[in-house]
Order: structure tokens, then C-alpha cells, then sequence
């Protein structure tokens, strides 16, 4: 089966944010990247693809500027034999239309048999990456996948998508497919040692976004802010036994549960 | 003619789902804003009832789809019904709930229309045009977008950004009925997940565990404060159950259960707006957490910017020499 993953590179959430020099995106310097954690699922679950099957080509891709190659080789080490990046150093402000026109500019016609997406990039959540390189390219999607299996023939996938509160849904699509995957789908394994040494030597391909042709687009971005902090959080401040009583106190005060 | 705004109504095992109506919520204030109709669209076989029970409940005029292969949510038998009657009414925003079910077939319908298409979005601002709001970086940052000018815009609103209110006036029904291929992708039914009760419901207080414990034995702290309070309940934020530290009953959030207890403890939950989605309507909102700039800090009533690990046991020796603690049923 020939599977394709597409993996973004983004900023630890727990970084903090400045807005850059142009006003409309955050600023990247002094940010620290890792791979999409959605992504990093849909990376597991294509080896784990590829392993029961016995056979397969695994090709990873990646929209972005030379930084993002050391995600791309992070996810590629889970057991990945390709990849590709696709340069651009605008992606990361890029809408998600045109992000989708890139990578369907490449994918079309390399006729992929299973698409693998994260529901959604952590730094963004906009949710419409994947399901729209699905459209481009003409393929049945499901989203929000937890849980999917291949028919015997490789012609159709079983798919369980999650809902609200716990619900399920099940769904069933004919090859090839695009799927988004949810994490807690898997547990990602750790890379071994010979994957992260073989990736480390890999020259990886860089595409320039300009060769893919025209994107479309699907919004403008008009401007980027701080927004001011609420000021109904009231911050207990001091040492820890003098914080834990004056919070006992405000509970107590407000609430009747102690 | 005033311009036309469609919210999406979704619907399961026939009921309109509550997203649904924070939904028209938001439309009614665009509408308001921009001097245009709201609409609710409902696609359903069969479609009545439930067009009837969205337009008493929403007061709002409802259009319904009527398609054998509307019985149940299928991606492509909405993009192609939705797409059908968009370009026939040429609404000027497509308004659809930022939900597991709108992620399915929001970003498809904007490219099927070649529209525009703004995700996660929490407000508006009224200006030429008017701008919309989407949180980026957990809500460290907001960006404004604009659709792009003349075309139509397909926008999914995020749980919670507008409030519900009671129906003046009962809405009218329409009902269209299409004919639609039998698409390729099936629906094949709908499956429970986790088999433990809801337990979080009844709690009064919770006390909820997120990344930012850092290891799994560093749970047991925080299992031993929910154990300090009478109604006390233990869960947590998505990344401890996907890393399966705890089963799925135990999550709140947007994907797991939505509770409104009298206190919620959010121990090292960073606040990401499908975890606040779940729990921003308990009475009294605690926060612990080391990264001051954590969003949970934006909608907590009480902040502690303290490690966990050296706070936590001080918390409950406070609170246990008070008390004897009782075993929780976690």
C-alpha cells in the first residue's frame, strides 16, 4: 500500500507568544518546534499499517521552510523510507486552502492508496488541512479517526470517528481514502535507533512551492494580537502554606463544599 | 434584499444537538450586526419533527432537506445538498459548529463552492468587512480573518462563543426535497464509548489533572485532593487520557463530558478551548499551573502560579487536618 503522512512542524503550547513585526502572525523567533502531536499519531498508525501488511512504501511530507526538516526527519524515524519537503517560507501564515492546493499539486499524481492527516495542527486548529487535500484530490475523507481497519481486499477502510460526549460513529469508505487522525488513537512508539540514524543521513528532497503551480485561497489574514488578559482570575500569591490558606479561606467563602 | 445567513443544524438520534443552538445564537448577533436573515438549515429524512422542534426552539426560520440519504450525517450527501442550496440562495455566510461533525464537512463545502472558509472563530468585529475572531496558540494570540471578498463564506463557530436564549416567536418551516446520489462513504451507525458511568455529573467538586502534572505517578496528588472533599471526583484534560493514564469517562472537554460543578481544581490543564468547552460553566474556578500566560488563567476565578508537586501536598495536609479523608470511587 502506498501511504502518505502529512506532518506539520509547530510551536510548543506552553511557549510564550509575541506577535511578529508585520502585525499578523506570531512571531517565530525564540519559539521551539516539535511535531504536531495529531500528526505524530497518523505517523504511528501508517507504520502500524505497513506492518501488518508486511509491505508497503511510508512517504512523509512536509509544507515549510528549511527549519522544519528536523520534524520531518523526528516523524520520518518512526519508520518512514520517504520524504519530502515542500519549501516555502510562507507556509506557516499561508491559509489552509492554499496549503491543501500544494500538497494536492504534488500528490495527484503519485496516486497515494491512503492519506494520513492529524485532525488538526496545535498551533492553529483550524481542522481543514486534511479534508481539504481530500477534496482536491477527489478522495473520500473521514476526520476525528480512532480507530480504523483495512478490508482484506485493500479495497474499503472501517472507520470509528469521535463525537461529542463519547459517541462514535461508524464509517465506511472505498480506497483510496483520506483520513484524519484523533490522538489516543495510539501511543507513538519511540524511534529505534537504526531508524534515527538512517534518517539522520537522508538528503531530503526540497520542492519549491512556486513549481507547484498556482494555490487557491480560502481567507486573508488581516492582523495578529495579544488579547488582553481577563481580570476576574484573582492570583494567590506567596509561599505555599500562606497561598493554601488564604485559598481555603475563599473557598469556604464561596462555595459550600468543604 | 437582505442578506441571507444559513446556520447548520446538527442533529443525532433525533435531536437537535445543544451545539445547535449556540450556533443560531451566534447568527442571530451577525445577523443583527450585518441586517441580514438568519436561516436554519436542517438536513434530515425524515425531516418535520425536527425542522418543527429546531424553529420553536431556536425561533428561528428553518429550511429542511428531505433526502434518503440524509437519514443519518453523511458527508457527501451534505456537501452535495448544502452545495445544491447555497447556490441557489446564495446566502452570504454558511455559518456550521466547530464540532467533530462540522470538521467533517465545512472545509470540503467551502472548496465544492470555491467560498471562503474560517475556522474555530469565537466572535466578530463589525467593520468593512467584518472580521472574525479565532483564537490561535490556545488562545495566546487572535488573529482577525476576512473572507475573501464576493465569495460565499462557510464559518465554524466554536462551541460556546454565543449564548442561547429563549425563542420570541415560533420560526416557519420549509421543507425542500432533494434528489441525491447514494454516496460512496457509508454511515454505518453510531457506538458508545467506555462502558463506566458518568460519574462526573453528580461530583460537586472536581479536581481535574492535565499535561502539566508531568509523570504518571504524580496523578496520585492529585487523585488525593479530589479524595479530600465529600463529592469529590477525579479527571482530567485530553492528553492524560490519550496517554492512557485514566479511561475516557474520566475526560472533560468538548469530546468527553461537559460538567458544571460548584468548584473546579484544573491542576496543570495549560486551557485549551476544547477542554474550557467543557467545564468554563462551574460555579467557582481553580487553576494551578506554572506558565502564568496559561489560558485556563483567562477563565479561572482563582489563580495559583505554584508547582504542583511542592503545592499540592501542603493543600491537602491543610485541608486533611480538617478532616478524615474518604476513599473516591476512581
Amino acid at each position: 500500500m502506498r501511504i502518505l503522512v502529512c506532518v506539520k512542524a509547530v510551536p510548543e503550547t506552553e511557549s510564550s507568544f509575541r506577535v511578529n513585526a508585520s502585525g499578523d502572525f506570531y512571531e517565530e523567533a525564540g519559539l521551539k518546534f516539535r511535531v504536531n502531536e495529531y500528526d505524530l499519531c497518523a505517523m504511528e498508525e501508517a507504520v502500524r499499517v505497513k506492518e501488518k501488511l508486511g509491505a508497503g512504501k511510508i512517504t512523509v511530507v512536509s509544507v515549510g521552510p528549511k527549519r522544519v526538516e528536523e520534524q520531518l526527519k523526528k516523524a520520518m524515524s518512526l519508520g518512514g523510507g520517504y520524504g519530502v519537503r515542500i519549501d516555502d517560507s510562507a507556509a506557516p501564515a499561508r491559509d489552509a486552502l492554499s496549503v491543501a492546493s500544494l500538497l494536492a499539486a504534488w500528490a495527484a499524481p503519485q496516486k497515494f492508496e491512503l492519506i494520513l492527516c492529524g485532525v488538526m495542527s496545535e498551533d492553529l486548529q483550524r481542522c481543514q488541512v486534511g479534508p481539504m487535500l481530500a477534496s482536491l484530490l477527489n478522495y473520500p475523507c473521514a476526520t476525528t479517526v480512532v480507530s480504523f481497519q483495512i478490508s482484506e481486499d485493500r479495497g474499503k477502510i472501517f472507520c470509528e470517528r469521535e463525537l461529542e460526549q463519547g459517541a462514535r460513529e461508524k464509517v465506511e469508505l472505498p480506497v483510496p481514502a483520506l483520513l484524519t487522525i484523533q490522538t489516543g488513537i495510539n501511543i507513538p512508539r519511540y524511534a529505534s535507533l537504526s531508524n534515527v540514524l538512517r534518517v539522520k543521513k537522508m538528503e531530503i528532497p526540497a520542492l519549491p512551492a512556486a513549481e507547484l503551480g498556482p494555490t487557491r485561497s480560502c481567507e486573508t489574514l488581516l492582523r495578529a494580537y495579544v488579547p488582553e488578559r481577563s481580570k476576574k482570575c484573582e492570583f494567590l500569591e506567596g509561599d505555599a502554606a500562606s497561598v493554601a490558606d488564604r485559598l481555603l479561606e475563599k473557598i469556604r467563602s464561596r462555595v459550600k463544599v468543604l | 434584499m437582505a442578506r441571507e445567513i444559513f446556520a447548520i443544524a446538527e442533529h443525532r438520534d433525533g435531536e437537535v444537538r445543544p451545539e445547535t443552538m449556540e450556533l443560531l445564537a451566534f447568527g442571530r448577533g451577525l445577523a443583527e450586526a450585518m441586517g441580514a436573515r438568519l436561516t436554519g438549515v436542517i438536513l434530515a429524512c425524515p425531516a418535520q419533527k425536527l425542522a418543527r422542534q429546531l424553529a420553536a426552539q431556536a425561533g428561528t426560520d428553518v429550511l429542511a432537506i428531505e433526502s434518503k440519504p440524509l437519514a443519518v450525517y453523511n458527508a457527501e450527501a451534505y456537501i452535495a445538498a448544502l452545495a445544491k442550496i447555497i447556490s441557489e440562495r446564495k446566502p452570504a455566510y454558511v455559518l456550521v459548529s466547530h464540532t467533530a461533525t462540522g470538521w467533517d464537512f465545512a472545509a470540503r463545502l467551502a472548496v465544492a463552492l470555491q467560498g471562503s472558509c474560517s475556522t474555530g472563530i469565537t466572535g466578530f468585529r463589525k467593520a468593512d468587512p467584518i472580521c472574525f475572531l479565532r483564537p490561535i496558540c490556545n488562545g495566546k494570540i487572535l488573529a482577525e480573518v476576512a473572507p475573501l471578498p464576493g465569495t460565499v463564506s462557510v464559518l465554524s463557530i466554536m462551541p460556546g462563543a454565543a449564548n442561547p436564549v429563549a425563542a420570541k416567536r415560533k420560526g416557519r418551516v420549509e421543507i425542500s426535497h432533494f434528489d441525491l446520489r447514494d454516496p460512496g462513504t457509508k454511515n454505518l451507525g453510531y457506538a458508545k464509548a467506555g462502558r463506566g458511568a458518568m460519574e462526573l455529573g453528580k461530583a460537586e467538586v472536581i479536581v481535574a489533572a492535565g499535561r502539566g502534572i508531568g509523570e504518571q505517578d504524580k496523578l496520585d496528588l492529585v487523585r488525593r485532593l479530589a479524595e479530600c472533599f465529600d463529592k469529590g471526583a477525579l479527571a482530567a484534560s485530553r492528553p492524560i487520557i490519550d496517554a492512557g493514564w485514566l479511561p475516557l469517562e474520566r475526560q472533560v472537554g468538548q469530546t468527553g463530558q461537559t460538567v458544571h460543578p460548584r468548584l473546579y481544581i484544573a491542576c496543570g490543564i495549560s486551557g485549551a478551548l476544547q477542554h474550557i468547552a467543557g467545564m468554563s460553566g462551574s460555579e467557582l474556578i481553580l487553576a494551578i499551573n506554572t506558565d502564568r500566560d496559561a489560558n485556563i488563567f483567562n477563565i479561572a476565578h482563582i489563580g495559583i502560579v505554584q508547582n504542583l508537586h511542592q503545592f499540592l501536598p501542603v493543600l491537602i495536609q491543610k485541608i486533611c487536618a480538617r478532616k478524615t479523608p474518604r476513599p473516591s470511587n476512581s
